[in-house]
């Protein structure tokens, strides 16, 4: 990447066909979780379902219509080079931005955190996400070498993902701005900032991560509860032992599927941060281990994909978004094993919640067509 | 990407093995090697429990006396708590509490604390609005007892602790069948499981004999006559003698049943039943009662009254001093002369004159449906504090203790032809099984209808020769003052003294029957010129309220009636 990365002046439409040249692997995982996510969505709220909107498959529904509009999201992705969001990715950065602070000053507070737009029902932190991915490898790749330059790199980046995380901080959601910060360095990092800039990045970063968990009292308490239960797992809170007996009732193969029972209370927000343990209950060590398989299977894929993707902007997204999407896996299924503090994290794909599956499947569709354009690349190449 | 992104992108790919790795054995320790232990600690049950709902209770109209509101539990999930310290700066001034004592609550490890045990619903509405900003708040209703009448009939409805159980009067007697029964069941958290059907018994509603218009007519007079007398406290009891049914029953100083926790101990006690006092010489219709009864006298009977007695070395003397010489049987009634009723004892002798006391009933409680009855004492030969001289003493009300409940009920024998009725309040229970109704029971017959009418028609005389003050217009009354003297530790006070009237109407068939208790009058102590005019009161408004008519309108009714026959 010695070179500035230019668009091609071409038709950014692509060709009819070559749509379907995409990467099948990666399509089978996704395929593959859906399907369990819809499942496990489906055997962990119809209870809820059924006692508050008296309709069992209430949830359920509303999580199929996500999907379904995920699906066509992808499916409108495909239609284009993805090369067309590095134009989109300012507009869509600026709209993210007007979205958290209009969240931030006239919407209603859900249980003292303002977080979504009409009953929360749609998050634009979720899309913050995708938003500064897209963001930020466009930013990175268009500096090139540049980026090791203070005036270039660092401190620019810096103001991007700082304005960004600090309004979703602001809400407050700190776990997602703390995911938004690690994705947004860990491009930074890859795309080759100096050594000595990243550290001070990460000792200030890390810095300001610890002052805010020492300052919010939410936060603060889950912390300390989180030291105490790491030794003696029997003293942690509530949310951790119950997710902890999940895992003990489920075993080597889990109780059945549909037959947790803490799903039935024990467990709080056992449809959301809580499937992992609840599917681990019913699927058992080995049905864990298949979700965890197919999440590998998926960032495997995905880092394919960057390293055959056509130029540095395509390198750079693909691992953003794969590695977004698996540090959100990865963090979910720490705090089911109390590795790490208790927060509320959804498991892409998996969780019930409309706006985190939308924008993990645009996010997936993106990869997609990265995987596509790289095999037409090659193609092309060879040609 | 060049080699050096790529290393870089290695570096990244190692940690998230790292972390997946950890992950697996966090899996592995809580699935497989600590699993069982893990899920030994699951509970697919839980217990739910229903509360029934307290009875309710009514006067006999219908009017409502007891029923149930609600107070609030404030309650916090801490895991769900987000914002600790914006709640507990806004819990504060609400509940009246220390933040760091809130603070404490909402930081706990428990599942669930309670922040507040007990509160309005006021305050409750103010938690309520908090609940829209901050996460984690529960709202739950506790029962509460509540008395729309206010302090209307306290001492005998009682009231009701926090726990749920009456603590006095008909709360406390009735407690089981007002309270109803709590069911529980063990519930599986799956609802995919058949599960137990519960249902708790609800408490039984009780419909009183109790007149709410009666018993607010007797309080104001109550309250009107310890203004008027300066007395210190004072009983009213209002009954049907034919059937024992307690139509008022009311003491002063009252308390507020809602707020019985602010209420001073002392008052909590119903004195109706629960004070115990030598009744004085109210006590002399019973000794003639007896007397006319076991026949060692007859209305016509005279005896020489010397103004002094001697029995087991005790002097017995006349109140004023008096020695009036050959006397007739009213006018020992009429003059309540001390001498005279110690004559009737002494002569029936002790046996057969205590036999008569006992089937009146003193020294043993009448059983009425109210919690902490006292028995009275009435120390009987072969008791330690048994002497020779009480025979005396008996005869006029003094070193006997009697509740003013028990004076009543003994004096109904007069009013309801020689038989006592077991004195009750509740004329009806509604319960999910059936209702029940109060049948009267006849509790003795200590004396004749004879001796009950002559004993009535003296003490009628007896009241228009001597106490005007209790006569009303258009009703023959019949009835007795007393003015009993307190003894404190067997020393009786000199200026301090109980005045009572008991009387009853219309006197050839009693309708009603009234007592009246003033504690230490200080303006006046006779019974004379305290109880007898407040029971003058009472008895005007009552034969308008119950409904009784004049002597000559009903006497003329029952000749016409008679004579279409």
């Amino acid at each position: 990447m010695a070179s500035v990365n230019v668009m091609r002046k071409q038709n950014i439409r692509t060709k009819a066909g070559t749509k379907m040249q995409f990467d099948y692997w990666l399509l089978l995982s996704i395929a593959a979780l859906l399907v369990v996510g819809m499942l496990a969505v489906y055997s962990v709220t119809f209870d809820y379902g059924f006692l508050y909107k008296n309709n069992s498959s209430y949830y359920f529904q509303r999580q199929f219509i996500s999907l379904l509009l995920g699906l066509a999201g992808i499916v409108v992705i495909m239609q284009f080079d993805y090369h067309v969001f590095r134009k989109l990715s300012v507009p869509l950065l600026l709209a993210t931005l007007a979205g958290l602070f209009v969240i931030l000053f006239f919407s209603e507070s859900i249980f003292g955190a303002k977080r979504g737009f009409t009953g929360g029902s749609y998050q634009p932190s979720e899309l913050a996400k995708l938003a500064v991915i897209l963001y930020i490898a466009h930013w990175l790749s268009s500096k090139g070498e540049r980026i090791q330059q203070l005036t270039y790199g660092l401190i620019p980046f810096s103001v991007i993902t700082g304005v960004v995380t600090a309004l979703i901080v602001l809400q407050p959601d700190l776990s997602t701005a703390a995911l938004v910060a690690l994705v947004s360095y860990t491009l930074f990092f890859i795309a080759g900032a100096d050594w000595r800039q990243f550290a001070a990045a990460g000792v200030v970063g890390g810095g300001i991560f610890l002052l805010l968990i020492t300052t919010l009292p939410h936060a603060a308490a889950r912390v300390s509860a989180y030291t105490v239960a790491l030794n003696d797992p029997t003293q942690a809170g509530w949310h951790v032992q119950q997710a902890l007996i999940a895992l003990g009732r489920g075993g080597w193969s889990g109780v059945g599927i549909g037959q947790s029972v803490q799903k039935f209370g024990p467990l709080p927000m056992a449809h959301t941060d809580g499937v992992f343990a609840i599917l681990s209950e019913e699927v058992g060590f080995l049905g864990g281990m298949v979700v965890i398989g197919l999440y590998g299977m998926l960032a495997w894929r995905g880092i394919r994909t960057a390293q055959t993707a056509r130029d540095s902007y395509g390198a750079l997204l693909a691992l953003g978004i794969t590695f977004w999407l698996s540090y959100q896996a990865l963090i979910n299924i720490a705090v089911i094993t109390a590795l790490i503090p208790f927060t509320g994290m959804p498991l892409p794909f998996l969780s019930y919640g409309g706006s985190s599956l939308l924008i993990s499947l645009f996010g997936v569709g993106i990869l997609l067509n990265i995987s596509r354009d790289a095999a037409m690349n090659k193609r092309r190449q060879i040609n | 990407m060049n080699k050096s992104q790529s290393r870089r992108m290695w570096v990244i790919i190692m940690g998230l093995l790292l972390g997946v790795f950890l992950i697996l054995l966090r899996l592995i320790t809580f699935q497989i090697v600590k699993g069982p232990e893990w899920a030994a600690r699951s509970r697919d049950e839980s217990i739910v429990i229903a509360q029934p709902a307290r009875g309710t209770i009514y006067d006999r109209n219908g009017a409502m006396l007891a029923a149930n509101s609600s107070d609030y539990q404030i309650s916090v999930s801490p895991n769900m708590v987000i914002d600790a310290t914006g709640l507990s700066l806004e819990l504060m001034p609400i509940l009246q509490k220390p933040q760091s004592e809130i603070m404490a609550a909402l930081l706990s490890d428990r599942p669930h604390e309670v922040v507040a045990g007990r509160v309005s619903a006021d305050i409750a509405d103010l938690v309520r609005d908090l609940q829209k900003e901050y996460s984690g708040l529960q709202i739950d209703p506790l029962a509460r007892r509540f008395y729309p009448q206010r302090d209307l009939l306290c001492h005998t409805l009682g009231y009701v602790d926090f726990a749920g159980n009456g603590g006095a009067g008909l709360e406390g007697y009735y407690q089981e069948e007002l309270a109803g029964e709590a069911a529980s069941a063990t519930f599986f958290l799956s609802p995919l499981r058949e599960q137990p059907s519960i249902a708790a018994r609800e408490g039984d509603d009780l419909v009183l004999t109790v007149d709410r218009s009666v018993q607010q007519m007797v309080e104001n007079e109550l309250t009107a006559a310890l203004l008027e007398h300066r007395a210190e406290s004072g009983t009213i009891i209002v009954m049907d003698p034919r059937t024992g049914a307690i139509l008022a029953m009311a003491s002063a100083p009252c308390y507020d049943p809602n707020e019985f926790y602010d209420a001073d101990e002392s008052l909590l006690l119903n004195p109706a039943v629960s004070s115990q006092f030598e009744p004085g010489s109210v006590m002399k219709l019973i000794t003639m009662a007896s007397a006319l009864d076991s026949g060692t006298v007859t209305p016509d009977s005279t005896y020489y009254d010397a103004g002094v007695l001697e029995v087991g070395g005790h002097r017995t003397v006349n109140w004023d001093r008096s020695a009036p010489g050959t006397t007739d049987m009213t006018t020992l009634l009429a003059r309540s002369l001390n001498v005279g009723a110690a004559t009737l004892s002494t002569s029936m002798g002790a046996e057969r004159f205590n036999d008569y006391f006992r089937q009146f009933g003193f020294g043993s409680p009448t059983g009425i449906d109210l919690m902490s009855e006292a028995a009275g004492a009435m120390p009987l030969p072969g008791d330690e504090s048994w002497t020779e001289s009480l025979l005396a003493a008996y005869s006029y009300g003094q070193a006997i203790a009697t509740t003013p409940l028990q004076m009543i009920t003994a004096l109904s024998a007069l009013a309801n032809e020689g038989e006592i009725m077991q004195p009750y309040l509740v004329q009806e229970i509604h319960s999910e099984n059936g209702d029940f109704a109060h049948t009267p029971i006849v509790m003795s017959k200590p004396i004749s209808a004879e001796a009950a009418r002559d004993t009535t028609n003296m003490a009628v005389t007896a009241v228009a020769r001597e106490v005007s003050q209790a006569q009303i217009q258009g009703y023959t009354i019949a009835g007795k003052t007393g003015t009993a003297q307190i003894s404190e530790n067997g020393v009786y006070l000199e200026n301090d003294v109980i005045a009572t009237f008991a009387g009853w109407l219309p006197a050839d068939a009693p309708e009603v029957i009234i007592y009246v208790k003033l504690d230490r009058p200080q303006i006046n102590p006779w019974g004379s010129l305290t109880a007898a005019p407040t029971f003058a009161h009472l008895a005007e408004e009552l034969v308008v309220l119950l409904d009784i008519p004049p002597d000559n309108i009903r006497l003329r009714a029952d000749i016409l009636a008679a004579r279409e026959n």
